[in-house]
């Protein structure tokens, strides 16, 4: 039986079909889940966006659904200023959620629960929504490190605190999807092999399993909106300075 | 290569094996640049005209149905005042028929009175008239009658007494 850390492994499907800085670039199990991500949702959101009826059908509120969905969150986080961003926002939810849940099909691969992809995001994110409160404000963006109203003394303590926490964004929005994603196929699989390894009793863990499947699939959808969210309250903050 | 890697790579976690980062982060970039260029093409400005499209439309067909039950109320109000105007003209009319039918029923009325009392008058004259002469007649009718009826009895009569004697029975008889 394959160990719970296996599901993880990234395995190349093709030979090599070319290189960039000295690395070489194949076709892996976690490329044809992002593809995957890409084709269904597109696919979904494209079918649901193709007849514009008054009276939506099945697929078609499904889509306004997720619109509407990510428009208002922008709206009660950002504000109208958020408006330009609201496709990339809408992008990175729908390809989040879908990469999450496409990670519960069994013997699926989860590429959100790779730090490298992650982190990528969330550092792309970060430094995108910096440079944005950079070219708003220009020096004034500095102001963000000293919340407004504290006595000056307290400068020395509050201003490297600030920083901390500003620089320790990417990597708490990028671990906090990451583990979460990790921790729940490890459980899936932990719980897996005790089914197997109790015999006729592995009906116990067998039920765990089932509630737990449950409960993974709440976090995948509740953590691809997290990551959103937080991303939208990041923009916020360039854009408005609390 | 210190802290949670190291130990998680002698764990053997493959998410931090350095080596399959590269092609993480081009198919990520790759896939993400792909979804979104069609979110941002063709799919949300889709759905963001039909939602847009079906609120004007909602709020037109509120619109309408505004306008239409606003030019009801009026016809309604309208009517109301054309209906009470025709009432009010239907009562002035029938009062004044009533009226007019009134005058000429009591001048219709006094005319018959005032023809009736004449005749009653004449009549009334007349019987006057007929009633004295018959009483004039009725006295010498009764002198005669009796001074008959004396002869017959005694053979002869003064007839100025017996005419006297009459006058008087004719007085003492009378209630």
């Amino acid at each position: 039986m394959a160990g719970p850390l296996e599901q993880f492994a990234i395995q190349n499907l093709t030979p090599p079909l070319f290189s960039i800085g000295g690395h070489s670039i194949a076709v892996t199990n976690s490329a044809i889940f992002m593809m995957a991500a890409v084709v269904g949702s597109a696919g979904l959101l494209l079918a649901g966006s193709g007849k514009g009826a008054m009276i939506p059908g099945r697929i078609q509120a499904m889509a306004e659904l997720f619109y509407e969905f990510i428009a208002n969150m922008i709206r009660d986080n950002v504000g109208s200023a958020g408006k330009k961003y609201f496709p990339f926002i809408f992008s990175l939810f729908i390809f989040t959620l879908f990469g999450n849940i496409l990670g519960m099909i069994p013997y699926g691969f989860t590429f959100t629960s790779h730090i490298a992809v992650t982190f990528f995001m969330a550092a792309v994110v970060f430094l995108g929504v910096t440079m944005i409160g950079l070219f708003k404000h220009g020096l004034h963006f500095f102001s963000l490190f000293f919340p407004h109203g504290a006595p000056i003394f307290t400068a020395p303590i509050l201003i490297p605190i600030e920083l901390v926490s500003y620089l320790s964004r990417p990597i708490s929005l990028s671990v906090r999807l990451f583990a979460n994603m990790t921790v729940g196929h490890v459980l899936l699989k932990v719980l897996a092999g005790f089914v197997v390894a109790l015999g006729v009793f592995g009906v116990v863990p067998l039920a765990v399993l089932v509630a737990i499947t449950a409960l993974e699939l709440l976090v995948a959808v509740l953590q691809a909106y997290i990551f959103t969210i937080l991303c939208c309250i990041y923009l916020n903050d360039a854009l408005h300075l609390h | 290569m210190i802290g949670l890697p190291v130990a998680a790579q002698a764990a053997g976690m493959p998410q931090f094996d350095v080596k399959s980062f590269p092609s993480q982060v081009f198919w990520l970039v790759v896939c993400f640049a792909v979804l979104y260029v069609l979110m941002a093409k063709l799919v949300l400005p889709r759905i963001g005209r039909t939602i847009e499209s079906r609120e004007s439309k909602i709020q037109s067909d509120l619109d309408a149905a505004q306008k239409a039950n606003d030019a009801a109320r009026a016809a309604a109000a309208g009517q109301d005042k054309a209906l009470a105007e025709a009432r009010g003209q239907a009562a002035g009319l029938t009062r004044a028929a009533s009226e007019a039918a009134a005058a000429q029923t009591s001048a219709k009325l006094h005319e018959v009175a005032d023809r009736l009392g004449a005749d009653i008058v004449a009549a009334e004259r007349r019987i006057g008239e007929q009633r004295s002469q018959t009483l004039a007649g009725l006295g010498s009718m009764s002198t005669e009658i009796a001074s008959a009826v004396l002869g017959k009895l005694v053979g002869s009569a003064d007839l100025a007494q017996v005419a006297r004697a009459v006058d008087e029975a004719a007085k003492a008889g009378k209630p």
